[in-house]
């Protein structure tokens, strides 16, 4: 049985996913609160419900981002504790996520997926189906117009009212969040196919405030502590 | 009973194996992957790149902890973690995957304050210590007195009015262009030195008090190497920056002790511990045991390895507390109050 689990927002994904069965979870845990409180009783509500015991478990995929810093590291360093008791874990970043999720929902072709990068900016990646096209990157919102174009493009309804105003009209989820969780299924049947990840690198694409206000001290740093590692 | 114990609220990340034995802990084995190397450039620490270099090593380190024990996880009693005070994102990294571990393995868990991690610390060598205890706990972040009856309880005595005796060596080092962390820097220059540049003058404080001030040393620091061209280049191996390394480690050590003898009389002290990574520092160090002795207290000073932050300590720490029972939705906190946690009112 794989764990699905993706803490990139503030709302929680978890899955459990056991070759046809499948059971989901969508916590909404809210702007500031932590998932590092809501994590836990919330896998033992979804383990209790699919009559799953800790010893099912056979690996975990893991949302590596980008996504909040701090709930990224909580899900990544809840993954990395998996681990260290004898199960295989798998990244995967929250464009990918958003990738299948679209495809669970029979969208196809290509489409751009937009996520809140903060700060008036917007993470944003070109698809076609769950394969990209193009390196993720981070824009201000008021070029996404110029960069996307005429093309197909999708982003969390938290974000689309930034969006709406300078964009033609996008992509509809009739669920965002049922598909969000299909999208989390669909990846935990597919990683394990896939070498383990080991261990689980992060994926911010936003570089820390120290690396911007002082470059010339930064010069030593790995790109896992710049953006972190592409996905 | 084996406990796993682990610690990442600063710039370490540091994972132990402990045995509580009847006669005390036993130390298995202990790994800490400093960040020095990593913040230096800043001149101090970066909370979001200790949070994410962290989240890079903390499997790492628990597994090389636990190989280095030769003691699976399995046979593990009991996982004890720093829930804070300190850097909440570096303290989500072992907080998160501590609960994880504990969740899968259906072991016993525990959430530990830092400074009961410190004081605790001195267990390894004097697990007999007679209480109560002068507690002086001495870092880059702290620098605070407490009473403690037993090694779960610790109340506030005094405080420093302003910085952290270590944030002294710390800035000092960095005025002299020595590197990060200042306190070893300072240590080493400083035992080099033929003689002690002018001593510089205490903090006098209104009410009369033995208090602690250290910001004052900064400045009197900078005033001192400005007056004196090329100071902040000369380097470690330089007389004048090794007798001002030395009067700055003498006024940091006298002043830390100066408040000691006052209070051992008001709490009726039978001991004094001094922890924290500034207990590091030999000239502290010595002039605790000669204090100690004078005063007829039993002095417990961690070595060296215990006393900077490291996951033996919280390991130690967590064998004296009551765990923690599921679910487990307990958060790490930067400003977690002494009390709440393993510290009976």
């Amino acid at each position: 049985m794989i764990l699905g689990l993706d803490t990139a927002t503030e709302i929680l994904h978890l899955a459990l996913v056991d070759r046809e069965r499948t059971w989901t979870k969508r916590v909404v845990v809210g702007v500031g609160r932590s998932h590092s409180v809501s994590l836990l009783p919330s896998l033992n509500a979804l383990m209790a419900e699919a009559g799953a015991s800790v010893a099912d478990l056979t690996g975990v995929c893991c949302c590596a981002g980008p996504g909040g810093f701090t709930s990224i590291r909580i899900g990544v360093a809840t993954a990395e504790g998996l681990a260290l008791t004898g199960l295989p874990t798998w990244g995967f970043s929250s464009f990918l996520l958003r990738a299948h999720a679209l495809e669970q929902a029979g969208i196809t072709g290509s489409f751009w997926v937009l996520l809140d990068g903060q700060r008036n900016e917007a993470f944003i990646q070109r698809w076609e189906g769950t394969e990209a096209t193009n390196e993720a990157r981070k824009t201000p919102l008021t070029a996404v117009r110029e960069l996307i174009g005429p093309e197909p493009w999708w982003a969390p309804s938290t974000l689309l009212p930034k969006l709406v105003e300078q964009l033609p009209p996008p992509v509809k989820l009739e669920d965002e969040g049922e598909s969000m969780q299909a999208g989390l299924v669909s990846l935990c049947r597919k990683l394990p196919a896939l070498e383990p990840e080991n261990p689980i690198q992060p994926f911010y694409l936003r570089e820390t405030d120290a690396e911007v206000n002082f470059p010339e001290a930064s010069a030593h740093l790995g790109d896992a502590l710049r953006k972190g590692i592409p996905r | 009973m084996f406990i796993l114990g682990l610690e990442s609220s600063c710039d370490d990340c540091s994972a132990a194996v402990v045995e509580e034995t009847a006669s005390g802990p036993v130390l298995k084995s202990l790994v800490r992957r400093s960040q020095d190397a990593l913040h230096g450039p800043f001149g101090g620490v970066v909370p979001e790149l200790a949070a994410r270099e962290h989240l890079l090593q903390v499997r790492g380190t628990i597994a090389e902890a636990l190989e280095k024990a030769e003691i699976p996880l399995k046979q593990i009693d009991r996982i004890a973690v720093t829930q804070g005070p300190g850097l909440v994102g570096s303290l989500l990294t072992t907080f998160s995957a501590s609960k994880a571990m504990a969740w899968r393995m259906n072991t016993p868990w525990v959430g530990v304050h830092h400074l009961l991690g410190h004081l605790n610390a001195a267990r390894f060598a004097a697990p007999d210590l007679p209480f109560p205890a002068l507690v002086l706990l001495v870092s880059g972040g702290h620098t605070h007195l407490y009473r403690a009856v037993d090694w779960t309880h610790l109340e506030l005595l005094q405080k420093t009015r302003d910085d952290a005796a270590g944030e002294a060596f710390d800035k000092g080092a960095r005025m002299l262009n020595l590197g990060y962390p200042g306190g070893p820097l300072v240590d080493a220059c400083s035992q080099k030195a033929m003689k002690a540049a002018a001593p510089f003058t205490p903090p006098k404080f209104r009410d009369g008090k033995a208090a602690w001030s250290f910001s004052g040393l900064k400045t009197a620091m900078k005033l001192r190497i400005a007056a004196e061209p090329g100071l902040d280049r000369a380097g470690a191996e330089d007389p004048r920056v090794q007798g001002l390394c030395r009067s700055l480690q003498d006024a940091v050590s006298q002043w830390l002790l100066k408040p000691i003898p006052e209070w051992a009389d008001t709490i009726g002290a039978k001991s004094l511990v001094v922890s924290g990574g500034v207990a590091c520092n030999s000239k502290l160090r010595t002039e605790a045991s000669a204090l100690a002795q004078k005063l007829g207290l039993r002095l417990a000073i961690p070595e060296p390895k215990f006393c900077t932050d490291n996951g033996a300590m919280i390991a130690a720490a967590g064998a004296m507390l009551p765990v923690v029972e599921p679910p487990w939705a307990e958060n790490a906190d930067s400003g977690l109050a002494l009390n709440p946690i393993g510290c009976p009112e």
